[in-house]
């Protein structure tokens, strides 16, 4: 069943405009998502993987409504977020990168992780036990509740970060990059956390990293984001085993991994498109080693080839 | 791939930072050497002080709060730990080069590119003029001779005459023609753009540029591609192989990635709290590592599939360098460990040829 | 965005502000003093003198129309007319304006020479004694007032120690040279009198030195502040260990990069050098727009008040503009935002 579906989303911020573009009355726009169509089932992780600036953050924002998108729906459990009360919209919850930045550091932990609580018409006496059992559900001890963010360290704070998103007992889960700016041994614990709590709270998760190896461990299925357009949506196994776009077919050999028996071979890799002025038709045809005339000029749409398996190239159109 | 010749070697290098914590002791006797033309990846998690190792190495730490406390770090024999800065000049650049890991700042954001790249260039020209021997001033041997720095102020009144005859546009078309080499399609633009104008990736490919440019002997690269994507960072590890196979320059390499220390190191060391606690070649270490915190990351590092592979994870956190345990620092968190772990410290020694640990499991 | 563009929109901005300030002055002169002609004339007036002068000053008319012709008459040169001595505002400023014109570009190299060097010297030798010492110089330079610092300075090198002169541009027995920019020095150079340019350095010294003295501080602490964020990025640490020689490391890639926030507050400098002449120019009686400024305010000489503070806020606009045209010269990712 589908928790989140996401129609034809387009986002574009606007440019600061040079004096010839205000006296031609030009606008200009950058276009970071471009026709982006995906759904979320339920209790599945779906893993969103791209390069810096490729709109991965912007797509999270919009899925939890805190930025709104040019055109296009996000519907959530069949009703479209943008028209909802905004207290049912708390029901998406996310964990970001940097805790540093998302964690108030005037706060206590506890008053962190209830936040999201301030406006229900719990007693304060149900609150503070509310807290106590998420701590302990995200593997922290009690003492931690009346520490400052400063005090903890990086894997302590994500897990403060999981509480909070937590405490509201949501059903989805936006997880951008909660990985990233942690140790490998830290993130593995928290990668078997999130595992952990996803099955005993039967949660969806959006998980989106630019790093393949974490993407393509935790995940169900995988799209694979490019300067604002889907390039490629599969389950892991078919993604991993039959990458059929081009671009993730580079993302995947590019990937290192940790044998010394398997180097990475690829020779050329060219340069991530800017999005203030992006190639036409594929965005990806000027990196992409098998580009034909009709890639420079359409746009190739995201088709299914088959149920497990969706690819945005004219490589594999069957038109 | 093991040379006879070392180009770095650091003897029992022990360096503290005096903080409002009272002493830290960021790096504890550590001891290793890199040989010509190797690439030594040095591995570790955030704190352990590898980044102090490749800034000691520079001799760019922080003086104070950081202090030198014991140990000596050599260059091709040459100690260099008690030089003071115009003498380290002479060694710097084409001798000791460090990329560091934001590319952003480590570009002057005045200049243009290409300029950076030129003055690189230019530092390079002044000393492999044939009137000037690095050899030759080494071999003035240790700095306490007088010899030392006459020999060098003679070699570079000489050299400078050299620098005259080098015709600006030589100097443009090497700029122009190192940009090329490191992948860079256009690069006039990039040569003419500021460094807030380019990419992440581009930037550190100019940093590669600037060190193909310099040519050294030994280049320190301290996390030069955690900052950037998947396939910049292959590009990236491509061009630092072409600058081993063109110059054979040494690199240590330092990263908190087992993948990238695997796919791009000939020889691996593992750091923890300070100490390295295992150091082999790259296909002994990834193949049967020894010590119970490699094997713990090693396991640790997601792969395959969640269905599939239940992740290890090594229990507790980085300790904190300030108050490190009596015995080895890893004890806390090892499930092996034996009473004796917790009040004796392991020294790293060599359990086979080519291969160290610091662990009582292998004694 | 290209420089240009970047200048031609600074300079769309500022002619806003110029607005602006036109607007809250004409406001602020008619809270404070409603009816001028009133307090010119005094306590008991002739009602048809009265009537004349609000007539010839456009009192009698809505305010609005009063804006429009003040407004009118700042763009083609009518400042109006001081009511007292019934000469035009712009000549009485273009008398008293070169005083202040030498005051303050004395000061400002003062302590540009004094600050600048300070700042470095103590970012370089960051913790050691020469530190310390010129923190607690610049600590002392913002915080002691200006006039007490005139008046110190005043006593010592003045009265009691008689090194220099305590008051006026000129010694009694130096001719004051034709004027023909009004600055003594310029037209003496110009003249060739060599005798009255000493002599009016040598009076221009103890003003101008007080003034950068209580200014000094402020540009000292942002190059510290500035120096030492620099020496510590890895630009730095890129050119060290470059090979590049100390000089090179420090003149070509520090210097540059820790002056440009430096260039900002020079606009903010001149605000404050003007309004230190309003003290300076009193105690040590220079006749420049900062006395003039003191003396129509306490005559309620609203049109003099008016031309002042607007002549006062044109410059302060201008050395803004100017900065930021620099900064963005000096640094590249200015224009572009």
């Amino acid at each position: 069943m589908e928790i989140v579906n996401v129609t034809n989303l387009i986002k574009e911020f606007p440019l600061s405009r040079g004096l010839t573009d205000i006296l031609s009355r030009k606008r200009k726009t950058m276009r970071v998502l471009d026709n982006v169509s995906f759904s979320v089932l339920e209790g599945e992780t779906l893993g969103l993987v791209g390069e810096s600036g490729s709109g991965k953050t912007t797509l999270a924002r919009i899925l939890l409504g805190l930025i709104k998108p040019t055109s296009g729906k996000v519907m959530f459990k069949g009703e479209d977020i943008f028209n909802l009360r905004r207290l049912n919209k708390l029901e998406v919850h996310a964990v970001f990168q940097d805790p540093d930045s998302s964690l108030n550091p005037m706060m206590q932990v506890k008053d962190i992780i209830a936040e999201p609580l301030f406006n229900t018409k719990m007693s304060k006496k149900d609150v503070d036990e509310n807290v106590i059992e998420i701590l302990s559900k995200v593997g922290l001890t009690k003492e931690i509740a009346t520490r400052y963010p400063f005090e903890l360290s990086g894997g302590q704070k994500q897990r403060v970060a999981i509480a909070r998103a937590l405490i509201k007992k949501p059903k989805f889960i936006v997880l951008d990059e909660p990985t990233s700016a942690l140790d490998v041994s830290i993130q593995a614990q928290l990668l078997n956390l999130l595992i952990e709590l996803q099955g005993e709270f039967g949660l969806t998760y959006f998980f989106i990293s630019h790093n393949m190896n974490v993407i393509s461990y935790i995940s169900d299925r995988i799209a694979v984001i490019y300067a604002g357009q889907l390039v490629e949506l599969g389950t892991v196994d078919e993604l991993i085993s039959n990458p059929l776009h081009p671009y993730t077919k580079l993302l995947w050999a590019c990937v290192p991994r940790p044998d010394p028996e398997t180097k990475i071979s690829v020779k050329d890799f060219g340069e991530v498109p800017s999005l203030i002025n992006p190639p036409p038709g594929c965005r990806f045809h000027p990196r992409c080693p098998y580009a034909m005339e009709i890639c420079k000029s359409i746009s190739p749409t995201l088709e299914k080839l088959n149920n497990i398996h969706l690819v945005a190239c004219h490589l594999f159109s069957r038109r | 791939m093991q040379n006879t010749r070392s180009i770095i070697s650091i003897n029992e290098l022990e360096v503290v930072y005096n903080t409002i914590y009272g002493q830290v002791r960021a790096l504890n006797r550590v001891s290793l050497s890199v040989a010509q033309g190797e690439v030594y990846g040095l591995v570790g998690e955030s704190g352990c002080g590898k980044s102090t190792l490749g800034l000691s190495i520079s001799s760019l730490l922080p003086t104070p709060p950081a202090r030198i406390n014991s140990g000596k770090i050599f260059f091709k024999d040459f100690p260099i730990t008690d030089l003071s800065d115009d003498e380290l000049m002479k060694i710097r650049g084409t001798g000791i080069f460090m990329i560091f890991q934001s590319p952003l700042n480590s570009l002057n954001p005045v200049f243009r590119v290409g300029d950076q790249i030129a003055e690189a260039i230019q530092v390079r020209i002044q000393r492999e003029n044939k009137h000037f021997n690095l050899q030759e001033v080494y071999n003035y041997g240790p700095i306490e001779n007088q010899g030392f720095k006459s020999a060098w102020n003679e070699s570079l009144k000489k050299s400078r005459k050299g620098l005259r005859n080098w015709k600006n546009s030589e100097v443009i078309s090497e700029v122009l023609s190192t940009l090329e080499s490191v992948r860079i399609s256009d690069p006039e633009r990039v040569a003419n753009s500021y460094p807030h104008e380019l990419s992440g990736g581009m930037r550190q490919r100019v940093m590669i540029a600037m060190a193909l440019s310099l040519r050294p002997e030994f280049l320190i690269a301290d996390e030069p591609t955690s900052a950037l994507d998947v396939t910049t960072q292959a590009q990236i590890l491509n061009n630092m192989k072409s600058l081993v196979e063109k110059y054979s320059t040494s690199i240590l390499f330092i990263t908190h990635d087992l993948a990238v220390a695997a796919n791009i190191s000939n020889r691996v060391g593992v750091m923890y709290a300070g100490s390295i606690v295992e150091e082999a070649s790259v296909y002994n270490l990834f193949k049967e590592p020894l010590h119970p915190y490699t094997v713990g990351l090693l396991k640790s590092f997601p792969q395959g599939n969640k269905r599939t592979n239940k992740l290890f994870s090594i229990k507790g956190e980085v300790p904190n360098l300030a108050s490190l345990p009596p015995g080895c620092p890893f004890a806390p968190r090892c499930s092996q460990a034996k009473p004796k772990c917790y009040n004796d410290r392991p020294q790293l020694i060599e359990v086979e040829r080519n291969r160290k640990v610091a662990c009582f499991l292998y004694e | 965005m290209s420089v240009t563009t970047f200048v031609l929109r600074r300079l769309f901005m500022s002619i806003f502000v110029l607005l602006g300030v036109t607007t809250l002055t004409f406001i602020i002169s008619r809270v404070v003093v409603p009816n001028p002609a009133r307090a010119w004339i005094g306590p008991k007036p002739n009602p048809d003198l009265l009537k004349a002068l609000m007539k010839k000053y456009h009192f009698d008319e809505p305010l609005y129309m009063q804006y429009f012709y003040y407004v009118i008459g700042l763009f083609t040169g009518d400042w109006g007319v001081d009511p007292y001595s019934s000469i035009p505002i712009l000549t009485e400023i273009r008398m008293y304006f070169p005083v202040t014109i030498e005051l303050t570009i004395l000061s400002s190299l003062i302590s540009i020479l004094l600050g600048i060097p300070l700042g470095i010297l103590s970012a370089t030798h960051r913790g050691k004694t020469w530190d310390n010492a010129v923190r607690l110089s610049y600590l002392i330079s913002t915080s002691v007032p200006i006039f007490i610092v005139a008046l110190v300075l005043l006593l010592l090198l003045g009265y009691w120690l008689k090194i220099f002169p305590v008051s006026g541009q000129l010694s009694l027995n130096v001719a004051r040279p034709p004027t023909i920019t009004g600055l003594i020095m310029v037209d003496a150079l110009l003249t060739g009198n060599l005798n009255a340019f000493i002599d009016n350095l040598y009076h221009m010294i103890l003003p101008s030195f007080t003034l950068a003295l209580s200014s000094f501080g402020i540009i000292t602490r942002l190059v510290r502040s500035s120096m030492i964020e620099v020496l510590e990025m890895e630009y730095t640490k890129t050119a060290k260990v470059k090979g590049l020689n100390k000089n090179k490391i420090f003149y070509k890639h520090c210097l540059r990069n820790a002056l440009i926030p430096t260039v900002t507050i020079f606009a903010l400098l001149t605000a404050y050098f003007l309004g230190g002449s309003l003290f300076i120019e009193n105690i040590f009686s220079l006749p420049g727009m900062g006395r003039y400024t003191t003396q129509a305010l306490l005559m309620f000489n609203i049109p003099a008040v008016m031309g002042t503070t607007f002549l006062f806020a044109l410059i302060i606009i201008v050395m803004n503009f100017i900065a930021d045209v620099l900064y963005a010269l000096l640094d590249p990712r200015i224009a572009l935002e």
